[in-house]
């Protein structure tokens, strides 16, 4: 009897521990969780709203920000069309065929590779040319350095005295080489 | 299946462990907590029925508290009575009908506790009963009150070394009170979580309704800005893909350049046949008077980097050149 009166108290305690961490554990943690989800959403909420005011109030700002985009010719030039992926396609063609006739040069091949417009936003052409070096270089240094955008890859370039030099600009190189030009 | 008799015996023992569990937590709590010794009020009756201050208390907080009064032993009237086991959630109605058949008093005329025992057998339960007369108690309650100050909210009857606890209110209306002062806390430890549970919801109602007015605003809004955000979306398209375009063309190799940079090296030094670019990486095929002096040239060019010869170097031509077949990297932007 002595000895259930002196474990009482402890026991009496450690059961009230128990209780406290159960009702933590099964109340306390769900209801603050609860809560907290609570208040991470509506902060959410109240971000996306906020934007959204900010988007009403700058309606105006944004209306003639796109006005002022969509009539810069300079943009414009950057890209090859702004149309469907034929109409660049066909656009870039001629392109390269007068450039590559424009330097002497003759064009033995150009087709579009088979590649989504509408996944890459890009037209690539793959070209196949025969010319002097000289003529070859200068179509390789227009096709990079002018409007729109056009980025030369791929390149094969074969014949004797492939290095440029204008004393060898008389040997004929044959090139074959990708370009691409960017849709807008 | 629990049979009548054991639901009662299980609710008897649950009963017994949360009487035993509260009234364990209120001793350490009151032997904790300064508060709880100071309001308790302790006296004596003496046997000429005399009403003595037995220890000091703190008189300043509040006029209700927890009153102990020691009674000579002879004033207190006690019986262990057997009932049957099915009585016991009846017992305090049973010994209020049979008071008299145990007590040379009428009921209404005592103050009265009963325990439940624990029974030797399941077919019946021992239940001791005290009682003390009212025409002791009251004079005493009233010398307390006016000599005092204090309204007893819980009489803790002590005589020689036995103590039980009364509750003056309850004991006024006939009923028995029960020998634990714990158990008519009851109400109140099932009201509080009771209060505490809708309480507790509140918050979560409250931010749920602020959550639902943020929603609609944002519906409504959505709405109003549909075109300006279609607009937006736009700059960021043509901005996004401007971005790629500059990329691209800042970060893929210029052949002409290459080109050039390749002529610069191999003049004077022998003649190529080809020159192949895929990505960064380039091959040169040709020949030259020494390949060394060529891969060196290379290496002197600040565009390219990680030159290296992949074919056999074979004399050409009695000795006049060596046949080349050299690789090499070109840097991005100056990066590599």
């Amino acid at each position: 009897m002595e000895k259930i009166e002196r474990y009482s108290k402890p026991v009496a305690i450690g059961i009230l521990l128990l209780v406290i961490m159960f009702v933590w554990l099964i109340v306390v943690l769900p209801y603050h969780s609860s809560i907290m989800e609570k208040y991470r959403d509506i902060e959410r909420l109240q971000r996306k709203l906020s934007t959204l005011q900010n988007l009403e109030q700058s309606k105006d700002k944004i209306a003639g920000q796109y006005r002022s985009i969509m009539n810069n010719r300079s943009l414009d030039a950057i890209y090859i069309n702004k149309g469907n992926g034929v109409i660049a396609g066909a656009r870039l063609q001629g392109m390269v065929r007068r450039l590559v006739e424009k330097h002497g040069s003759v064009l033995t091949q150009s087709s579009i590779k088979k590649e989504s417009e509408e996944k890459t936003g890009s037209i690539t052409l793959h070209v196949a040319m025969t010319g002097s070096v000289e003529s070859t270089y200068k179509i390789f240094h227009e096709i990079e350095n002018s409007m729109p955008v056009m980025i030369v890859a791929n390149v094969n370039l074969s014949g004797t005295q492939a290095a440029y030099r204008h004393s060898a600009s008389k040997n004929m190189l044959t090139a074959s080489f990708e370009v691409t030009a960017y849709v807008k | 299946m629990i049979n009548p008799q054991q639901a009662i015996m299980y609710k008897s023992a649950i009963g017994s462990f949360f009487t035993w569990w509260l009234s364990e937590l209120q001793q350490i709590f009151s032997a904790t907590l300064s508060f709880g010794k100071s309001e308790i009020a302790e006296f004596r009756l003496d046997s000429a029925g005399e009403v003595h201050l037995a220890a000091e208390f703190d008189s300043g907080k509040t006029n209700k508290r927890l009153i102990k009064i020691e009674i000579p032993e002879i004033n207190i009237m006690q019986r262990v009575i057997r009932l049957p086991g099915t009585a016991a959630g009846e017992a305090g109605r049973v010994i209020e009908f049979e008071f008299e058949k145990y007590f040379p008093i009428p009921f209404k005329d005592v103050m009265c506790v009963h325990e439940v025992l624990p029974a030797a057998d399941h077919d019946s339960i021992e239940i001791k009963i005290r009682a003390i007369r009212k025409s002791l108690l009251a004079p005493v309650l009233r010398t307390i009150e006016e000599q005092y100050s204090l309204r007893p909210v819980e009489l803790q009857i002590t005589a020689n070394g036995d103590s039980f606890t009364l509750r003056p209110g309850n004991t006024a209306a006939g009923r028995t009170a029960r020998v634990d002062k714990n158990r008519s806390n009851w109400p109140v430890t099932i009201l509080l979580p009771g209060l505490l549970l809708p309480a507790a919801y509140i918050p979560l109602y409250k931010l749920d309704l602020y959550r639902q007015q943020v929603n609609a605003g944002i519906g409504d809004l959505t709405t109003r800005v549909k075109d300006t955000i279609a607009l937006r979306n736009k700059i960021l398209e043509i901005e996004q893909n401007l971005h790629r375009v500059t990329e691209e063309k800042n970060n893929k190799p210029q052949f002409n350049r290459i080109w050039s940079a390749i002529t610069e090296v191999m003049t004077g030094n022998g003649m190529l046949s080809s020159i192949r670019m895929h990505g960064d990486r380039v091959t040169i095929e040709g020949k030259a008077v020494s390949v060394e002096k060529v891969v060196k040239a290379l290496e002197k060019n600040a565009l390219f980097y990680k030159i290296s010869i992949d074919a056999p170097v074979k004399s050409l031509e009695q000795g006049k050149f060596e046949s080349m077949l050299v690789t090499f990297m070109v840097k991005q932007n100056g990066k590599n």
